[in-house]
């Protein structure tokens, strides 16, 4: 699923491995996300959109054609 | 599936098993009456199969009885002195894909084993064992590349 993740962190100078001590998961789980190779589980999406400030629709890029 | 996302259990579920495979192989291996079990050698057409029970006969069994526990000692070292001692949910689905490779492995195995033993009974054992080598060591030597992956 498409977001913004990648480029928030980058605006808030952190690194993956930072990002990911924050939301309490691996580096390599924060980089399959931004890469959209893992969609996160609805609290790990939360957690994320927590620690930016944003709302998880703002965060993830909800599209009809991602739905399976 | 939270049953998966601890490692050091995953690492003892997986060592207790292997010991009984090891200890097993290491213990038939070479014993008079297990081999009194197998068929001639050189007894079927197949090559590949013949070369398989020269292998038992050999004392190969022992080879591969130290390799399991080996893989083992290495899964274990991976799991207990690992950064992380419980996976998260992306490690944990990477985990339920290995998982389902080997269960899809294993199933395929099944047949396969069932059509071959019809086709040479007296080659059941020697069948029995190739089967279980490579459903467990496929099992052990994926789950053990999943935790280098980790690092």
């Amino acid at each position: 699923m498409k977001n913004s993740i990648k480029l928030l962190r980058e605006e808030k100078r952190i690194t993956q491995k930072q990002l990911a001590s924050q939301v309490n998961v691996s580096r390599q789980a924060i980089n399959a996300i931004e890469n959209e190779k893992f969609e996160p589980s609805i609290w790990l999406a939360y957690d994320l959109a927590k620690y930016f400030g944003l709302s998880i629709e703002d965060l993830f890029h909800f599209e009809e054609s991602d739905r399976k | 599936m939270t049953f998966i996302t601890n490692k050091v259990t995953n690492a003892v579920f997986i060592a207790l098993l292997s010991l009984v495979y090891g200890g097993l192989f290491l213990l038939i291996s070479g014993h008079m009456e297990f081999l009194s079990t197998l068929p001639p050698k050189a007894s079927v057409n197949y090559g590949f199969w013949n070369t398989w029970l020269t292998f038992i006969y050999d004392g190969g069994l022992t080879i591969i009885g130290y390799t399991i526990l080996g893989i083992t000692v290495a899964i274990g070292g991976l799991s207990f002195f690992g950064s992380y001692k419980k996976l998260d949910e992306y490690q944990s689905s990477l985990l339920l894909k290995v998982i389902m490779v080997s269960g899809l492995i294993t199933l395929v195995s099944f047949p396969l084993l069932v059509i071959n033993v019809l086709s040479e009974p007296l080659f059941a054992i020697p069948f029995t064992l190739f089967f279980v080598v490579v459903i467990w060591l496929f099992f052990q030597i994926t789950y053990l590349l999943f935790l280098i992956k980790l690092r």
